[in-house]
């Protein structure tokens, strides 16, 4: 009896505290997978863990940073599962710091469309990144356990990441580009 | 500090990930320099824009009924893990005692089953309330939000019509004066909510609306030490009225709205 109330209880407390976050799950999954059905299981998997092992979250705490956490867990394990290794993002790095000689200053007006296609257009390891710390509201640490990598990477990424998003959202030309911002350096 | 120390830090200072005195060296320069802040605000635009894009991007959103299906997929799994074993009758005798046994447990589940339907909606709305004071003092009150409001037109039409509905909800006079402050929706430990602030006895007061089950009348909620909190129906959605007032107030105000509130936004 006691086991019944203590499950009725957890599964109220993560309905919640996990559930609300179904949304924005799935939209996270959706841009790193590419399709719905997989992205449904990928989310459909992450709570089922989280549920598992909701004895380990903290309430109070950034309860959809947890949930992302989980779901870049599920996601990384398939992945190693598929034979897709690390050595990608290190390929990714060694490329990015050979194409960005020059940061154009951030357009003035860009769309939502603009936005996420010039999004897609960088790196996948650095899109991850950036999503995670500036979408999900994640903090570095948060990223670097999320993501199964150094804090120093997570730093170097996002940082990449923001130039080329710059880049690419000149190149892509959205809105007058030349504002003169970020040429006035003392 | 300099320009160029500046921009190494941009990312790590919009990331909230700097030391405070390091945080005031950079405000400091900020403060000095127009083109950093310049730059600062580009980047700042870029990250908001992105938020924007993906929170309002079609084709990332997920089908209307794949939370409902989740639930259903999750929700038995939880509950065949405490499922206690079935007893084994042994002989007629005690198969017919098992039949009484079955038809008395079978009325006490279902009264018992009433019960705990009740006791468990209760207890979603008490939490659910709790979070709602959450709102309220980290919003209304403390402005500390981790995700900044978007208008109530922009939520209806990302997250339901209710929440475009409520902007243009005007409370009925009630005993005492209501000046309105604010409407915005918000978001707080993930959970939406279209927010209303308004001064009502002179105390802050928020009326806050989400997605969720409502009760069937206003109802006070427990409140330790905060702020008094009243749940009410809110058409389909589920309302709650919080305010450093009484607890007679707040339910007597929750009251006062139940009916026009319902009324918009159904």
């Amino acid at each position: 009896m006691n086991a019944d109330i203590d499950a009725d209880r957890r599964w109220l407390t993560f309905e919640t505290e996990a559930m609300p976050h179904v949304d924005r799950l799935f939209r996270h999954a959706m841009w790193l997978v590419r399709n719905r059905a997989e992205a449904e299981d990928l989310v459909q998997e992450t709570l089922v863990q989280a549920l598992q092992s909701f004895h380990r979250f903290t309430p109070g705490t950034n309860c959809r940073a947890w949930l992302v956490s989980i779901l870049q867990h599920v996601r990384l394990n398939r992945q190693r599962k598929q034979g897709r290794t690390a050595i990608d993002a290190a390929v990714d790095d060694e490329r990015v710091a050979n194409i960005v000689p020059f940061v154009p200053p951030i357009p003035d007006h860009v769309t939502d469309e603009d936005m996420l296609l010039a999004l897609q257009q960088i790196p996948p390891h650095h899109q991850e990144v950036i999503l995670l710390c500036d979408v999900e509201d994640m903090t570095y640490k948060e990223i670097a356990a999320a993501l199964e990598v150094p804090i120093g990477t997570v730093m170097s990424r996002l940082h990449r990441g923001r130039e080329l998003l710059r880049t690419e959202l000149a190149r892509r030309g959205a809105g007058p580009a030349a504002t003169g911002r970020g040429s006035g350096a003392r | 500090m300099q320009c160029r120390d500046v921009r190494q830090l941009a990312d790590s200072f919009l990331s909230e990930q700097l030391l405070v005195e390091t945080n005031h060296e950079l405000l400091r320069h900020l403060e000095t320099c127009p083109n950093c802040r310049a730059d600062m605000a580009g980047r700042r635009a870029m990250r908001d824009g992105l938020r924007s894009a993906f929170a309002g991007a079609e084709e990332l959103r997920p089908r209307p009924d794949f939370a409902t299906d989740l639930l259903t997929k999750l929700r038995p799994s939880q509950s065949a893990m405490v499922l206690p074993q079935p007893a084994m009758p042994i002989s007629r005798r005690s198969v017919l005692q098992s039949w009484w046994a079955l038809a008395a447990g079978v009325a006490l589940a279902a009264g018992g089953g009433l019960f705990v339907r009740h006791s468990n909606s209760r207890s979603r709305l008490a939490q659910l309330a709790r979070q709602a004071s959450g709102d309220h003092q980290n919003c209304a009150v403390k402005f500390n939000l981790r995700e900044r409001p978007i208008q109530l037109e922009e939520a209806g039409r990302r997250f339901g019509a209710p929440y475009a509905a409520l902007a243009t909800f005007e409370p009925p006079v009630v005993d005492g004066s209501l000046d309105m402050l604010e409407r915005h929706s918000c978001v707080y430990q993930g959970r939406r909510y279209g927010h209303v602030v308004f001064r009502y006895r002179g105390a802050l007061t928020s009326l806050l609306v989400t997605d969720g089950t409502p009760p069937a009348t206003p109802e006070l909620e427990p409140s330790d030490a905060g702020p008094a909190v009243a749940s009410l129906p809110a058409g389909r959605f589920l309302g709650f009225i919080v305010a450093d007032l009484d607890r007679p107030s707040v339910l007597r105000l929750a009251q006062i709205l139940t009916e026009p509130l319902s009324q918009h936004l159904a």
